[in-house]
């Protein structure tokens, strides 16, 4: 084993490969705050990339109902339990130390063990293989009523009633977190698992894989899947040929991926950033990922205690109760949630750029705009302004232009319905 | 074809309660109104959603905190964008 530097952990950490970093890294800003759960994401995912024989029950990209869904069933209670037993048996906890914070430790110092660490020995990090039955159902759990006897139809005579739970729940949006330190790839025995150096997207060579389900067993997050008429592991790819700019429509530049650009609820904000030799992040604050997740620290990794190095932070949602988030999203929830609730002025404006072109934004400008309106969030005053955010794409060419106050337009009674 | 005939399956459906935090409830509720009346709804139309049973969310949020609440809730919330919307986007309140 290695030691290599976890920014997310605020600590040097166990892993199989010296550390090393490429020039560039795909990320993403999911709002969980905007997300309807329609699924688009999904289903542009399966179109383009896992609708043949043996992918039936793969879904690169799956949007689950959290605290009741997940897919595979359970997946991180699952991987949460097994990280609990492994603190249990050394006698440690897993805590975080959010006393002191930086920019090279922005959310404290975690003070457990990650699953790199937990391990027996027997594995580079401690997982399971999903059974067959828990990647059925990916929708499995959510909203789900109380089971009933039925009469010989099936129907209740008595009528069905719901669990009342407490309001609330969320949608958890997931992909591949395309890890800094991924886990699939410290696992494979024929290391067929590769990070590429241009742009850090993770992949699977299928001439090498053996189909050893190594990947699926180690990945936290379950995104390595087995595809059985192949006999080889598979993964999402982040759509790389868009990514590469290789795509027509984009003119030679960086397009968002399928699951990005389809977005109907505007949630999903996607880009590369330059990466220095160390692993952090080039300092470029008018980068739209390094404004929402190095300096305004609203969107947040999940379940950083894992110790991978997620790729795809999330805001997180501001109704959930506190101690399910703080354990999914560490010990930033706080003070992200504080943040999105009363935006700063330039916040507001860069949350406009979220799924309003395909091509990822590498820059923005914001062009000052008059004050629209005063308020008071939590007991302190705020300011609305329609400022104007400019967005430019990777040859510095304007991709977008937003107003915070988006236009309305009221189709008129007469033409109610000419569609 | 009845669940009866699924009597061992794994699969089967468990509903259960997910407990709450003190606050959260409130939370909620304000994430709710604020989404309406942001998306331009009036305060009768919002407060139908809370006194009809078929909405659970929110009728729990009536049932639980009562009538008064969700009232002044729904007030607080156009007091404070009400004011914006109307002048801006011409969007009428009641």
């Amino acid at each position: 084993m290695a030691e290599v530097y976890n920014w997310q952990l605020g600590r040097k950490m166990q892993y199989v490969f010296e550390e090393a970093h490429p020039q560039k890294q795909f990320t993403a800003v999911f709002n969980i705050n905007r997300c309807i759960g329609c699924q688009t994401c999904t289903g542009a995912c399966k179109a383009t990339w896992t609708f043949s024989k043996g992918q039936e029950y793969m879904w690169w990209n799956n949007v689950e109902t959290k605290p009741y869904g997940s897919y595979p069933q359970h997946w991180d209670i699952k991987i949460l339990q097994l990280l609990d037993e492994a603190h249990a048996a050394q006698k440690k906890q897993a805590t975080w130390d959010a006393t002191k914070t930086d920019d090279t430790a922005p959310y404290g110092t975690y003070n457990g063990l990650t699953i790199f660490e937990a391990t027996d020995g027997n594995q580079n990090a401690i997982g399971y293989i999903p059974e067959d039955k828990e990647w059925r159902a990916p929708t499995f759990y959510e909203d789900t009523s109380n089971s009933y006897k039925g009469d010989k139809l099936g129907i209740s005579t008595q009528g069905v009633s719901l669990p009342e739970h407490q309001t609330w729940f969320f949608y958890l949006q997931r992909l591949c977190n395309h890890c800094t330190y991924p886990a699939c790839a410290a696992a494979c025995p024929r290391k067929a698992v590769y990070k590429r150096p241009e742009d850090g997207i993770v992949l699977i060579d299928p001439a090498r894989c053996r189909g050893y389900r190594k990947c699926v067993e180690e990945c936290p997050y379950k995104k390595s899947m087995y595809r059985g008429t192949t006999r080889t592991s598979e993964k999402c790819v982040a759509c790389y040929p868009r990514v590469e700019g290789n795509d027509p429509l984009s003119e030679g530049v960086p397009m968002e991926t399928r699951c990005m650009a389809v977005c109907p609820g505007k949630i999903r904000l996607n880009g590369l950033v330059d990466v220095a030799a160390d692993g952090s992040w080039v300092e470029d604050p008018k980068h739209p990922m390094y404004f929402l997740v190095k300096q305004e620290k609203i969107a947040l990794p999940l379940y950083p205690q894992f110790g991978t190095e997620p790729n795809i932070y999330y805001i997180p949602p501001r109704w959930a109760p506190r101690a399910y988030l703080h354990q999914m999203f560490g010990p930033g929830v706080e003070a992200a949630i504080a943040r999105y609730a009363a935006p700063s002025r330039e916040l507001l404006a860069v949350l406009q750029l979220f799924r309003t072109t395909q091509k990822m934004i590498f820059r923005y400008e914001i062009e000052e705009g008059p004050l629209v309106h005063e308020t008071e969030i939590n007991g302190q005053p705020w300011q609305m302004y329609n400022d104007t955010v400019i967005g430019f794409d990777a040859k510095g060419r304007e991709a977008v232009r937003l107003s915070v106050v988006e236009p309305l337009h009221e189709r008129p009674p007469e033409r109610l319905n000419t569609i | 074809m009845s669940y009866d005939d699924f009597a061992d399956d794994p699969m089967e459906m468990i509903g259960l309660v997910m407990p709450g935090e003190p606050g959260q409830l409130e939370a909620m509720a304000e994430c709710l109104v604020e989404e309406y009346v942001r998306l331009g709804w009036d305060a009768p139309r919002l407060l139908t959603l809370f006194v009809n049973p078929m909405f659970m969310a929110t009728y729990r949020i009536y049932q639980q905190k009562g009538e008064t609440y969700v009232r002044e809730l729904i007030d607080r919330t156009c007091a404070k964008w009400g004011v914006y919307l109307n002048r801006e986007q011409g969007v009428s309140h009641g």
